[in-house]
């Protein structure tokens, strides 16, 4: 029990954070709560860094709530949440044209702060596939961030 | 490029990282979500034959009356579990109901001061909670319990407190409301994120203390989020 609750003094802040960053408002304080829950049923299980482990657990949690918010759609598209950047409009252009799987890598290490290693334990792959995951996002983001720079339409009704 | 892209975007961060930390006071467990992930199967625990020194170990005047969790919260019998991985007994002490909230109270096998709220017409859903601090509550620094997410200022007050305030990040009161047998429970909503603090007052109006509350998601003073939420 000492445990856990050095755990959720510790990290409480940052798993909120994390689910603030990929859900609605109305979803995180049951989110973080399941989380801890989690935590405290598989403490055995937790590791010495605790951090990307729960954020994985809340990852799940937000998959779940997401898969339940669909049943309740009934065969209509299920509203999804997705946090954008803000303050840089073409940023968050172009980062929300990349797949999820793209984001999210990305969501890791830029605003979580991970490491790859850290970020592969989320994601539950490997270093080694969490490695060429990121740079080919950041490479496609680079790329749609350059496009849309490039891209200037004439000024329409000018004359000239 | 690639690098600059990545701070760029660590700079666009909807919820920066660098917000100061608010540690919470409590763990809180909403039955309707805890039913959902808590799969083992609830242990039925008699009264135990300490339930006649609950009020003592409570550390409050209101002693309140023995009752099975699985009545705390009928139908949510899962809790039950929950409630003892949190090393909470069977039984709680009831230690009543006002303006349409009951509170309920123990302490964990730890020693920790757990409660729990009902509102009696469900609108608003149920809680609990247990404090984890060293000193927790009844104490000095801790002289009332609420959820860390004040939306409305309601929760068991330690002996002597007579009304409790709700205070904004400036010291202003957002609410304020009487204490009534160590329970208060103000009808009053105090707007999500807005409460920052809460200040526990004697009888003669003196402030007893005040204690920080956790930060919760507050989505004000953002800069306009593009897409957000995104329907797709």
């Amino acid at each position: 029990m000492k445990r856990f609750e050095r755990i959720y003094a510790e990290h409480y802040e940052a798993v909120r954070a994390y689910v603030r960053r990929r859900a609605p408002d109305a979803v995180v304080d049951d989110a973080v709560a399941d989380t801890f829950l989690v935590c405290l049923r598989r403490i055995d299980q937790v590791p010495a860094e605790p951090l990307p482990w729960l954020y994985a657990v809340a990852r799940k949690t937000l998959a779940n709530e997401q898969r339940k918010r669909a049943r309740v759609a009934q065969g209509h598209e299920a509203p999804t949440y997705e946090p954008a950047p803000v303050g840089d409009g073409a940023l968050a252009a172009a980062f929300n044209a990349l797949n999820e799987r793209d984001r999210e890598v990305l969501r890791l290490v830029a605003w979580e702060g991970l490491s790859l290693a850290d970020a592969a334990t989320v994601l539950g792959c490997s270093a080694v596939a969490c490695r060429v995951r990121y740079h080919r996002a950041k490479t496609r983001l680079a790329s749609r961030l350059a496009a849309a720079v490039s891209f200037r339409p004439e000024p329409k009704g000018v004359t000239r | 490029m690639n690098k600059d892209v990545i701070a760029r975007l660590a700079a666009a961060n909807p919820v920066p990282t660098g917000e100061p930390l608010h540690l919470p006071e409590a763990i809180r467990l909403r039955p309707s979500r805890v039913a959902m992930v808590v799969a083992i199967a609830a242990i039925a625990i008699p009264a135990t034959a300490l339930a006649g020194k609950l009020g003592d170990l409570l550390g409050i005047s209101n002693s309140g009356t023995p009752v099975s969790v699985s009545s705390v919260l009928p139908g949510e019998t899962k809790l039950d579990a929950a409630l003892q991985e949190l090393k909470v007994s069977g039984t709680m002490q009831s230690l009543g109901t006002l303006n349409g909230v009951s509170f309920y109270a123990t302490r964990n096998a730890d020693g920790h001061f757990c409660f729990a709220m009902v509102r009696v017409d469900g609108q608003f859903g149920k809680g609990f909670g247990c404090d984890l601090n060293a000193d927790g509550f009844p104490s000095a620094k801790i002289q009332a319990l609420t959820f860390p997410d004040v939306m409305r200022l309601q929760g068991v007050a330690a002996d002597g407190v007579a009304s409790v305030q709700a205070l904004d990040a400036n010291g202003n009161v957002l609410d304020s409301t009487p204490v009534e047998n160590n329970l208060f429970a103000s009808t009053a909503a105090v707007p999500a994120g807005a409460a920052t603090a809460i200040r526990t007052l004697d009888a003669a109006g003196n402030a007893t203390a005040t204690q920080q509350l956790p930060k919760t998601a507050q989505p004000t003073n953002k800069p306009a989020k593009p897409g957000q939420p995104t329907n797709k």
